[in-house]
């Protein structure tokens, strides 16, 4: 509903260091977590999902910390990295998953990350006020 | 001392932090985050800048610098990095490792992370079609491929 396999989705940045010092995402930004031992992404959908309503889950989300900001990763280029992404309901409607990362080889998940944040411009992180 | 550490007034999400008053303000504002981002990217490895940001790191993450192996093998992994290349831009991963990042603004990337035993996992884009990821070791050298990913990738 939120996740479009022609759209985007995008991808909460807690941490500065999350980015380059030019704006560009740098690769950990995308990064796998295991969970419940599958490594994979949280993102958020971002199909009809206004500015305000992701700044709210930027605030939100986490009870810890604020998003400084979202990066915009469309999905043809994560379904051509290899990975699969889908709607996953649980936390917020709009949330997602980035799934298919190699489980035993970190230097396959870092090329991964790698791939598709050479895609991604400084232009496509949204940064919040 | 004056030292060019991140903090969080600095960087390109500087706005969040202390925002200008006036139009004039935020103008010479930008100017400054622009001209010290430039100076950060062009910095090479071996200035005091890199040895402070990554004490920085060890302190936002709450690690004492010096009881930790990985920080002190990574300020030895930083010293062996020739001065007449680029220093990397640090963060900490999820798992643990200490990550080391280069890129140019042609979209070319490399990522190295550093184990505490010394295990260096890398992924490099060096081009469009060119791309090679690995483990190696580091043991008081930087292994030359990586070296030689590092030169691709930060040449202008």
């Amino acid at each position: 509903m939120y996740i479009s396999p022609v759209g985007s989705v995008g991808r909460f940045i807690f941490n500065k260091r999350d980015l380059f010092q030019d704006g560009r995402p740098r690769p950990a930004a995308i990064g796998p977590e295991l969970y419940q031992e599958r490594y994979e992404t949280s993102v958020c959908g971002l199909l009809n999902v206004s500015e305000p309503r992701l700044q709210f889950l930027g605030q939100t989300i986490r009870s810890d910390k604020f998003a400084l900001g979202l990066i915009k990763i469309t999905v043809p280029v994560i379904l051509s990295a290899g990975l699969l992404c889908e709607a996953a309901p649980t936390t917020f409607p709009e949330h997602g998953v980035i799934l298919g990362w190699n489980a035993d080889d970190k230097a396959r998940r870092m090329n991964i990350q790698t791939q598709i944040t050479s895609t991604i411009a400084a232009e496509d992180v949204l940064k919040f006020e | 001392m004056s030292t060019l550490a991140i903090n969080s007034f600095s960087g390109p999400l500087l706005r969040i932090g202390s925002p200008p008053a006036g139009v004039a303000g935020r103008r010479i504002f930008d100017k400054t985050a622009r001209a010290t981002c430039e100076l950060k990217m062009g910095i090479s490895a071996r200035s005091s800048w890199i040895f402070n940001d990554l004490h920085a790191l060890a302190e936002e993450n709450g690690i004492e610098f010096r009881q930790s192996d990985l920080f002190v093998l990574a300020q030895r992994f930083l010293l062996s990095i020739p001065e007449t290349l680029k220093a990397p831009e640090l963060s900490l991963d999820s798992d643990g490792e200490i990550r080391f990042d280069w890129h140019n603004s042609e979209l070319r990337i490399l990522s190295v992370a550093l184990r505490r035993d010394g295990q260096l996992t890398y992924a490099a884009r060096t081009s469009i079609c060119d791309t090679d990821y690995g483990t190696k070791f580091f043991i008081d050298e930087i292994p030359q491929n990586i070296l030689s990913f590092v030169r691709q990738v930060t040449k202008s």
